[in-house]
C-alpha cells in the first residue's frame, strides 16, 4: 500500500481526534474476502492525557466501481444502520466516522472499531460449537425483526405506512438498478421482473428493519459466541421474510447453508413469534436471486466500461451470473 | 496464420504457470493469475464455438420474432391495440434489415450486435404480452410466450459451457 494512503489516513484521524497528540499509524493491512468494499485493518497509537494508547480500527472504503452503486447499496446506509443498532441488543461494531468528502480518497469510507473473531463459519468443525453459533445468529435475527421500527430514530420517509409498500419499493429500486447497469438485453430478467411484480406477497406480518445480507461470512465469532453482526450496507425496511429468503437462496450455493431450512424455520418462529410463510419465502428467494444477479451485472458493467478492471468482476459478471440464471429458471418455473 | 489464436492462448497459460506463478509470494496475485488462467480457457472455448452459437441463436430469435410479428399484428388489429401493431411493425422492420450483408460474412461483433437487438425485441414482446394478458387470455399470445420461455431455457443451457470454465471446470481444450 502506498505511503501516501497511510499518511492521509493518519492526517484524517488527527483531524477527527484533536484532543490527542502524536497520533501515528503503526500498521495498515488490507483484508481480503468479499467483493463489495475494500477493508483495512489499522493499528493506531497516540498520547492522551499523558498516557500512550494503542487501538485498532477497521476502515471500509468504496471501490472505484464495483458490484454496487450508492443508489442501492451504500456505505452511508451501513453506517446509519450500525449507528442505530449499536444502542440495541444487536451486537454490531461501534462506528466512529463516515466520510463523503472526496478530498481524502475520492471515495466514501468509514471507520469502525475492530473486534476480535473470525467470520469463516466453514472453519468450524465442532458441530456443538456450530449449533450454538447458528442458534445465536437466528436469535439475533429474530430480535432485529421484532424491533419497533418507529422508535429507532430512522427517517419517517423510509418507513412505509402500508407493509405491502415495502416490497413494491424494493422492486422499483432493483428494477431501476438492473435497467441502468445492463449492457445486454436479457429476456430472463424481464420474465423475473414480470413475476416479481405480479406475485408480491399479499400478507405481510409486520414491517421490520432488515439486515439485507444475512448469512455465513457476515458475522464475527470467537469460540461459540457471536461477537458482532457485519455488512449492513443492504439494510432496509421491509418484510422479515425477505431476510429469511435471502438466507435460503444463499444457502443454495457455495456450501453456504447455515442449517437445514426446516431447523432454521423452527428456531426463527420460536424466537421471533412470527410465522414462516412458505409463499412469501419462495417469493423472496427469487427476489434475492434477482438482486444478486443485478449486483453481478453491476460488477460486469464496472469491468466492461473500464472502471474496474479486476478480473474477479468479470468472473462474477459471467460465471456467477450463469449459475444464478440456471437457478432462476428453475425457481420461476419456466 | 500460425501460431493460431488458440495456440497463442495456450502459450500464455504455460508462461503464467511455469514462469510467473513460481515467483509470486502473496495470495492475492496468485489468485488473480488463477483467474486469468480460467479466462484463457474461456477465451479458447469462445474462439472455437461462439460464432456457431451466435448463428444458431440469432436464427432461433428470428424464428420466434417472425411468429411474434404475425401474432401481434393479428391480435392488435382484432383488439384495436395500436401499441401491439406498432411493436409488430418494429419487429418486422428489424427482421427485414440485413445490416452487414455488404460485408459478405458475419464477424462475431456483428452477430453480437444483431443478437442484442433481437433480444431487445423479445424483451419488448414479453412486456407487451403481459400487458395484453391483463386484458384477457389470448391463446395465440400464450403460444408465443411459451416459445420465448423455451428459448430462454435453451439460451442459458447454451451459454453454460462458456461460463463454467470460469469456475475452473476444465474442458479438454
Amino acid at each position: 500500500m502506498s505511503t501516501d494512503f497511510e499518511e492521509r489516513i493518519a492526517e484524517y484521524l488527527r483531524g477527527k481526534m484533536p484532543h490527542v497528540e502524536n497520533l501515528t499509524l503503526l500498521k495498515l493491512e488490507r483484508l481480503y474476502g468479499g467483493i463489495g468494499r475494500e477493508t483495512y485493518e489499522l493499528s493506531v497509537r497516540w498520547e492522551e492525557e499523558g498516557k500512550l494508547v494503542t487501538r485498532e480500527f477497521i476502515l471500509r472504503r468504496d471501490q472505484p466501481a464495483g458490484v454496487f452503486r450508492d443508489t442501492e447499496v451504500s456505505l452511508e446506509n451501513e453506517y446509519n444502520a450500525m449507528k442505530v443498532l449499536y444502542h440495541t441488543e444487536i451486537p454490531v461494531p461501534r462506528t466512529y466516522w463516515f466520510e463523503s468528502d472526496p478530498k481524502w480518497f475520492n471515495r466514501n469510507f468509514m471507520i469502525e472499531e475492530k473486534l476480535p473473531g473470525i467470520v469463516a463459519l466453514e472453519a468450524v468443525t465442532d458441530s456443538n460449537q456450530r449449533e450454538k453459533l447458528v442458534d445465536q445468529f437466528i436469535r439475533y435475527l429474530a430480535m432485529l425483526h421484532t424491533l419497533d421500527v418507529g422508535s429507532l430514530g430512522l427517517p419517517k420517509a423510509d418507513i412505509p405506512t402500508d407493509p405491502r409498500e415495502c416490497t413494491a419499493r424494493e422492486i422499483a429500486k432493483w428494477e431501476r438498478a438492473f435497467m441502468r447497469e445492463k449492457l445486454e438485453d436479457d429476456p430472463l430478467m424481464v420474465e423475473a421482473l414480470v413475476w416479481l411484480k405480479k406475485t408480491q406477497p399479499k400478507k405481510v406480518q409486520r414491517i421490520s428493519l432488515l439486515w439485507g445480507d444475512p448469512g455465513p461470512g457476515n458475522f464475527l465469532f470467537e469460540g461459540d459466541k457471536i461477537i458482532a453482526l457485519l455488512d449492513w450496507d443492504m439494510s432496509h425496511i421491509g418484510d422479515p421474510m425477505s431476510d429469511i429468503g435471502w438466507i435460503c437462496w444463499r444457502g443454495s450455493y457455495y456450501e453456504e447453508e447455515l442449517i437445514p431450512a426446516e431447523a432454521l424455520f423452527r428456531l426463527y418462529e420460536k424466537y421471533s413469534g412470527l410465522k414462516i410463510d412458505q409463499e412469501s419465502l419462495h417469493y423472496f428467494k427469487v427476489f434475492g436471486l434477482f438482486v444478486a444477479l443485478t449486483c453481478c451485472i453491476t460488477g460486469k458493467n464496472s469491468f466492461c466500461t473500464g472502471r474496474n478492471l479486476q478480473m474477479d468482476h468479470a468472473a462474477i459478471g459471467m460465471g456467477t451470473v450463469q449459475l444464478f440464471r440456471e437457478t432462476l429458471i428453475q425457481w420461476l418455473g419456466l | 496464420m500460425r501460431p493460431s489464436i488458440e495456440e497463442i492462448l495456450k502459450g500464455i497459460k504455460f508462461t503464467l504457470k511455469e514462469v510467473i506463478v513460481p515467483d509470486l509470494r502473496s495470495p492475492w496475485p496468485q489468485w488473480m493469475v488463477e483467474q486469468i488462467d480460467y479466462f484463457i480457457d474461456h477465451l479458447i472455448i469462445r474462439y472455437q464455438e461462439e460464432p456457431q452459437m451466435l448463428m444458431d441463436e440469432n436464427r432461433e430469435l428470428r424464428e420466434i420474432l417472425s411468429e411474434a410479428d404475425r401474432v401481434f399484428r393479428a391480435v392488435g388489429i382484432d383488439r384495436n391495440d395500436a401499441s401491439l401493431v406498432r411493436l409488430a411493425d418494429e419487429i418486422n422492420e428489424q427482421l427485414k434489415a440485413q445490416p452487414h450483408e455488404e460485408v459478405g460474412y458475419n464477424p462475431v461483433p456483428f452477430m453480437q450486435e444483431e443478437n442484442n437487438i433481437l433480444k431487445s425485441k423479445v424483451c419488448e414482446s414479453i412486456k407487451a404480452m403481459e400487458r395484453a394478458k391483463e386484458e384477457g387470455k389470448i391463446p395465440s399470445l400464450n403460444a408465443v410466450r411459451v416459445k420465448i420461455r423455451d428459448y430462454i431455457k435453451r439460451q442459458v443451457k447454451r451459454e453454460g459451457p462458456f461460463m463454467h470454465s470460469l469456475f475452473g471446470v476444465k474442458r479438454d481444450t
